[in-house]
């Protein structure tokens, strides 16, 4: 099982949400979120203003893939969130080593 | 009893049942150990000391001996009665102590102090548990001075959390302002005996709330307080209400008639016992303007008032009060309510000054509009309130009913009105931004339609009565856009600048959406929220400021 893990500008969930559905995943977990890459917080419409570093809202999706699948997950994420403008976010995938459904007990892909 | 019992016979009976059970636990352990039959008692205090046992209440017991009864015995006492309840899943709360313990626990502890109030003896030493009884109550009537302001204060704070049950979504049956604990308090000031309580209205309302929590204790089969909006039918089925909302309705109905007259308490202790004013004396009543007056705290009509003369006699005890952090005397209020003078329509600009700044007044709002709605002075200056009045939120995230959010909502505004240009457009808005709910269709669309009406009437001008519909129809705009749209993308803020006209306007929606998630509830303002809320009106503000160049 892998977990992909998206962190994304917030006015992009409503699309990347619905991509991701239309693939077939049925569950994610959404948080707000706050942070900075390489921009440090800048945006493109700050031109001429000095800033300090400043955590940009994002939006935080994690979602639990069979580990043949997480490939085309971060693909569809990628193509819904970009927007091609500095601050689109990042996706990374990490393994997992097992995944317990609480209310069954199912286990890993039963469990998704 | 005859037919089936009722709710209260019930209880009593619960009470009853578990008195013999404790009471043969007792006679079984006096056999067995050989234990004196003086110098111990079994109490029951709380609720289970007034016989008032919901189906899944705790019994709240006391193991209580003279001083000197031996260590030994006390402890194989309190052993055999204990382990048999425990090993029964019987919830017990329950403290093993000495008279001298006792009293000391209730000096301390006013949570002891006020449960002991009730205590009843179940088995044992029925002189030693009224001596006891007999003590803490002359005790509680000799400290009553020091000890009320500190009810007082307990009080107060604990309605700043757990809020107003006809007013709260998730009501706590026992915790809130207006709730069971409430009565409590009440009932250990007339313990007291320096306030008075009007004892039968105390019962019957007492009556009422223990009705539901009986209820609730029978849907959920668990030791709850908490009305969660899942169990409500349910409830209310067992009552034999139609639905939901009419529980909700009665659970309005009763809190906030139990919720006043504690409040009313509070204040005579707070008068009562206030610091012996130093210097010159001054007259009781303190004239604060035409008509009104301040008297022990509390704001009153003078003898020359007359509200049948007087259309703005309202508005400015209204505003006498909520600025001065007053309230309003029930007399004042229904006598208003009664007797008020319609106002002219258009209102005259007193009456939207006066209005504006009883809207403007913080914390002191709540409950001298509360004081005006009960009595129907709010429904002759805002005949549309009662679209909203005790309506359910539709959104767990609400923590309070519909017209209890909009007085939140001027309150969380009150500071914030200095800053701005017109406060007293955004007082109005604060007021009405949600008056369309209750019907089909979008409520922002509904709502700036009524308060066009609503502005027009008070006497606004035209530009005025814009904006103020403006500023409903667009209370959700910044939150919506700042959370969905692309916040880089030039157009977005220019859409915006579009739907709010100007710089002044943007100000006051800012500080609008503010206070209305403020007013909702903690989630709906989130530091994450702000900063998204915060960068669009920054750059809405810019793209304003480029079109004035």
């Amino acid at each position: 099982m892998k977990l992909v893990t998206a962190v994304i500008k917030p006015h992009k969930l409503e699309d990347v949400r619905a991509a991701l559905e239309s693939f077939g995943v049925t569950g994610m977990t959404v948080t707000e979120a706050s942070g900075y890459g390489r921009q440090k917080g800048h945006t493109e419409v700050d031109r001429g203003a000095e800033y300090d570093i400043s955590l940009i809202p994002k939006v935080r999706l994690e979602v639990l893939v069979e580990d043949d699948e997480s490939e085309d997950i971060v693909g569809v994420i990628i193509k819904s969130a970009q927007t091609g403008r500095i601050g689109d976010g990042k996706v990374w995938v990490s393994g997992v080593e097992t995944v317990v459904r609480v209310r069954t007990g199912d286990r890993d892909s039963d469990a998704v | 009893m005859t037919g089936t019992p009722t709710r209260s016979e019930l209880r009593r009976a619960r009470a009853a049942s578990a008195d013999a059970r404790l009471r043969a636990l007792w006679d079984q352990a006096h056999r067995d150990l050989d234990l004196p039959a003086v110098g111990a008692a079994l109490v029951a205090v709380g609720g289970y000391g007034r016989s008032e046992l919901s189906p899944c209440s705790d019994l709240d017991l006391v193991l209580l001996v003279r001083d000197g009864y031996a260590d030994r015995a006390l402890a194989a006492l309190a052993e055999a009665l204990w382990y048999p309840l425990w090993d029964d899943h019987v919830r017990i709360d329950h403290a093993v102590r000495t008279e001298s313990e006792l009293r000391t626990a209730a000096g301390d502890d006013l949570r002891v102090a006020l449960g002991a109030l009730d205590l009843r003896t179940v088995a044992g030493d029925n002189a030693l548990s009224l001596g006891a009884r007999s003590t803490l109550l002359t005790d509680w009537r000799r400290t009553a001075k020091r000890r009320l302001p500190e009810l007082v204060d307990v009080t107060r704070e604990r309605w700043s959390l757990a809020g107003d049950l006809s007013h709260v979504a998730t009501p706590d049956l026992k915790q809130a302002r207006g709730g069971l604990r409430d009565v409590s308090v009440l009932r250990a000031m007339l313990a007291s005996w320096l306030v008075d309580v009007p004892t039968a209205e105390l019962d019957r309302l007492s009556q009422e709330l223990l009705e539901i929590r009986d209820a609730l204790h029978e849907t959920t089969g668990r030791h709850t307080d908490r009305l969660v909006a899942d169990f409500a039918e349910d409830v209310a089925a067992r009552l034999g209400l139609a639905e939901a909302d009419a529980l909700r309705s009665s659970l309005m109905v009763t809190g906030r008639a139990i919720g006043h007259l504690t409040a009313v308490a509070l204040r005579n202790v707070d008068w009562m016992l206030r610091p012996a004013r130093v210097g010159p004396r001054r007259p009781l009543l303190d004239v604060l303007a035409s008509g009104v007056a301040a008297y022990r705290g509390e704001v009153v009509l003078t003898e020359g008032a007359d509200p049948a003369r007087d259309p703005l006699l309202a508005l400015r005890a209204g505003e006498a009060a909520a600025t001065r952090d007053l309230v309003l005397t029930d007399t004042a209020a229904a006598r208003l309510g009664r007797d008020l003078a319609p106002m002219p329509v258009p209102w005259p600009g007193e009456a939207r000054g006066l209005f504006g700044r009883m809207l403007g007044s913080g914390p002191a709002l709540v409950d001298v509009w509360e004081s005006l709605d009960q009595y129907g002075v709010i429904d002759s200056l805002l005949p549309e309130w009662k679209r909203v009045r005790h309506l359910a939120p539709q959104s767990p995230v609400h923590r309070f009913t519909v017209d209890r959010h909009l007085v939140q909502t001027c309150v969380e505004a009150a500071p914030r009105l200095s800053q701005l240009d017109r406060p007293d457009l955004l007082a109005v808005a604060a007021l009405v931004h949600d008056i369309g709910k209750g019907d089909e269709g979008d409520h922002s669309e509904i709502g700036e339609l009524i308060a066009s009406d609503v502005a027009g009437r008070m006497g606004f001008g035209h530009a005025d009565v814009a904006i103020i519909a403006r500023l409903v129809r667009h209370h959700l705009l910044l939150v919506q856009v700042a959370v969905t749209s692309d916040l880089d993308d030039p157009r977005t803020a220019a859409a915006v600048a579009g739907a709010v006209h100007d710089v002044s306007t943007l100000d006051l929606l800012a500080v609008l959406t503010e206070a209305d998630a403020l007013a909702t509830g903690p989630q709906a303002w989130s530091p994450w929220r702000k900063q998204l809320v915060d960068m669009l009106v920054e750059r809405t503000r810019r793209q304003l400021h480029l079109h004035l160049v």
